[in-house]
């Protein structure tokens, strides 16, 4: 195979002559061996001994090396060349070596590679990089570092044309890689900064120059300590001392020092940088700027608190107001009855109804005050802190608090064993209480009968107070838990409370609560849930 | 009717304190439906109450009972309460406590003066007039302990 080495030709590269001089002494034992293709024979001259080293040499170099024609014609390629493009010796020689059977190569390469060859050719080394297809698998590429360099006769005419090319892939594109890190690095909003474990700036971007105003020519080999405020000295030892034990900091608020001496505040993650050993030798620093963050936030809470004691207040407000405004009523209501007693004998029938009605409005009122009072306590008593209520108890001293109803009526109150609930004993017994009181209140023609079932649906229970009463037609089914919204007039009485506190109980311990009814005459159920905190029903 | 005096045959002398002037007037027409003869010493303000129980209470001449009302402008029945047991010659009075409503916590405070009794003043009128028969039991219970 090496036709063109055994012609005898003595090619002089940059104008030097190569002179072959004597065989070497001490390799007698290498002959016989043959290596690529090449067999070292005790009888070979020294020429041939070097012809065939240089051969060995040749083949045995991982980048491709091939000598071209000064119009371009490949003479010679060393096996590396064919081996990686998948080829034989005879499919190249011989032939134009910008045909593109190296590579699969654009148009664009082609042309590339043609104009290189006419500039080795007169004379110029040209050296480029290209991206080209692989043969084998045609949708990877390769990087290749290409070279060609001109070789003249000894009247200087350009004779060969020597090719080099290495893939150089690898290196290539973890550069690219490294580009691309360090331009998101450089474009981030954040300020990403490394320092050494000593604290000396080793990186600085764009980000860092606009949070902290230095640019990275003045900071980068300064100490980190010219960003900490003297106040906060301590943090950055605490900070390597972590780092040294491979731990990361995260969202670390803290602040930090501007060029201007002003503060900002920043959320710090700090990450321990190892070298190739692993063994840790610095640090990055990504710090956001949540001076805008922490303003929202303190305005959150400030906001939250003012809406917290605006809702005491205004409970304090309903409370008292209740409070303060049964005791001019009850003025009203007893000189009233004061007088009407007074005046007995002087008063007539028109007059006598007038004072009635003084006395009935002004007990209404009272009435609703009483109620108006018992839904703010709600609040009150839920304001408390919750414990686990057994509901079994609850329905026990609802139904001893309404015998009196329930006898009178000859009601029937039917229930499930009832789960034990986080929860508030009074508001509780209210909830229990007002639901059946309504049932026995609301009845229809028929003795009532309560029926209470509860549900468990993942985290929450489902209760079911239904009743055979009177029932609600559908377009009332939201109105009924208004406060003194009521359905009914004097024919029944009621300010119109109950519901809305049952809706206040059960809101204010996480649930929801709805009526079921298709209308009058149907009875109704009340259904609400609440939280399943204590799981289990009771015994 | 009957008509109740104290045992030395003289007019029961009662103090009541409280700020609505119109609750002390029903509260001298329970005294009267109840047959008491009494003189009352009336005070609205509790600063003055306050005053007159500190400095002015003549041993000769004692108080027999006390309406106090628990709420008053400016003021907590209690700090009279506090000054009526600090004064020698108060210091067994019979006290009523009224009040619009009583909390648990007015309740537990009641428990160190001694209270007589402690009342929430009734929105219907006989029964508040009914609170002259309780101030006379009152009355009746102290003066058989003293006898």
């Amino acid at each position: 195979m090496s036709t063109l080495l055994n012609t005898g030709f003595s090619p002089k590269y940059n104008g030097a002559a190569i002179s072959l001089v004597t065989k070497p002494p001490l390799i007698d034992h290498l002959f016989h061996t043959a290596v690529q293709n090449t067999e070292l024979l005790p009888t070979d001259t020294r020429e041939q001994y070097r012809q065939k080293l240089a051969r060995i040499t040749l083949d045995s170099m991982v980048q491709f090396v091939g000598l071209l024609d000064a119009r371009g014609t490949v003479l010679e390629i060393n096996q590396f060349a064919l081996d990686s493009c998948g080829l034989q010796l005879s499919d190249v020689e011989g032939k134009p070596f910008r045909r593109s059977f190296w590579w699969q190569v654009s148009e664009e390469i082609n042309r590339e590679l043609r104009e290189s060859i006419l500039r080795a050719a007169q004379g110029e080394f040209v050296r480029w990089d290209s991206e080209v297809y692989t043969r084998t698998g045609s949708k990877e590429t390769m990087i290749i570092d290409a070279s060609l360099t001109p070789v003249r006769d000894q009247q200087g005419n350009v004779v060969f044309i020597a090719a080099e090319w290495r893939d150089v892939s690898a290196r290539r594109r973890a550069e690219q890689n490294a580009n691309l890190l360090a331009s998101i690095v450089e474009s981030s909003e954040d300020a990403i900064v490394s320092k050494r474990l000593d604290g000396v700036i080793t990186s600085w971007n764009k980000g860092a120059e606009r949070l902290f105003g230095y640019t990275a020519d003045e900071v980068i080999g300064q100490s980190i300590a010219i960003l900490i405020p003297p106040d906060r000295a301590e943090e950055e030892p605490q900070i390597i001392e972590r780092l040294k034990r491979g731990e990361r900091v995260d969202h670390f608020d803290t602040f930090r020092l501007r060029k201007d001496q002003t503060l900002v505040n920043v959320s710090l993650t700090i990450s321990p940088v190892k070298n190739a050993d692993g063994r840790i030798v610095g640090a990055s620093k990504v710090a956001r700027d949540i001076t805008e963050r922490a303003r929202q936030e303190a305005a959150l809470r400030e906001l939250n608190t003012a809406l917290r004691l605006a809702n005491i207040d205004l409970q304090h407000f309903a409370f008292a107001a209740a409070h303060d405004l049964q005791e001019p009523l009850r003025m009203v209501t007893t000189y009233t009855q004061l007088l009407s007693r007074v005046l007995a004998d002087s008063l007539n029938d028109d007059s006598s109804e007038y004072i009635r009605q003084v006395i009935g409005g002004s007990k209404r009122m009272s009435a609703l005050l009483h109620d108006l009072l018992a839904y703010t306590e709600v609040s009150r008593d839920q304001d408390k802190g919750r414990v686990a209520v057994n509901l079994n108890l609850t329905l026990q001293a609802a139904l001893a608090n309404l015998d009196e109803a329930i006898r009178e009526s000859g009601a029937i109150v039917q229930s499930d064993s009832l789960p034990t609930v986080s929860g508030n004993e009074i508001p509780l017994l209210q909830l229990f209480q007002n639901l059946i009181s309504n049932a026995i209140k609301y009845r229809s023609e028929a003795a009532p009968r309560v029926q209470i079932s509860v549900v468990q649906a993942g985290a929450e229970w489902t209760f079911r107070f239904r009743d055979n009463g009177i029932g609600i037609a559908p377009e009332y089914h939201e109105r009924v838990f208004g406060v003194f919204k009521r359905l009914h007039g004097k024919e029944i009485p009621g300010t119109g409370i109950g519901l809305a506190i049952c809706q206040r109980v059960v809101e204010r311990l996480g649930g929801r609560i709805w009526v079921e009814s298709e209308g009058c005459g149907n009875g109704s159920a009340f259904c609400f849930t609440l939280p399943a905190a204590i799981s289990g029903r009771s015994r | 009717m009957t008509s109740y005096t104290h045992s030395a045959g003289r007019a029961y002398r009662i103090l009541i304190v409280d700020d609505n002037d119109g609750d002390i007037l029903l509260l001298r027409e329970a005294l009267g439906s109840a047959g008491l003869l009494y003189k009352a010493i009336t005070f609205t303000d509790g600063e003055k109450a306050l005053r007159y129980v500190r400095d002015d209470i003549d041993p000769e001449r004692p108080i027999d009972l006390v309406l106090l009302d628990m709420h008053l402008t400016r003021m907590e029945g209690t700090a009279i309460l506090a000054a009526i047991r600090g004064n020698t010659t108060l210091k067994d009075t019979p006290v009523i406590v009224l009040s619009s409503a009583i909390s648990k916590q007015d309740r537990e405070r009641m428990g160190t003066y001694n209270v007589a009794r402690h009342l929430v003043k009734p929105p219907e009128l006989d029964e508040f007039l009914a609170l002259g028969n309780t101030v006379r039991e009152v009355l009746a219970e102290y003066s058989d302990e003293k006898g």
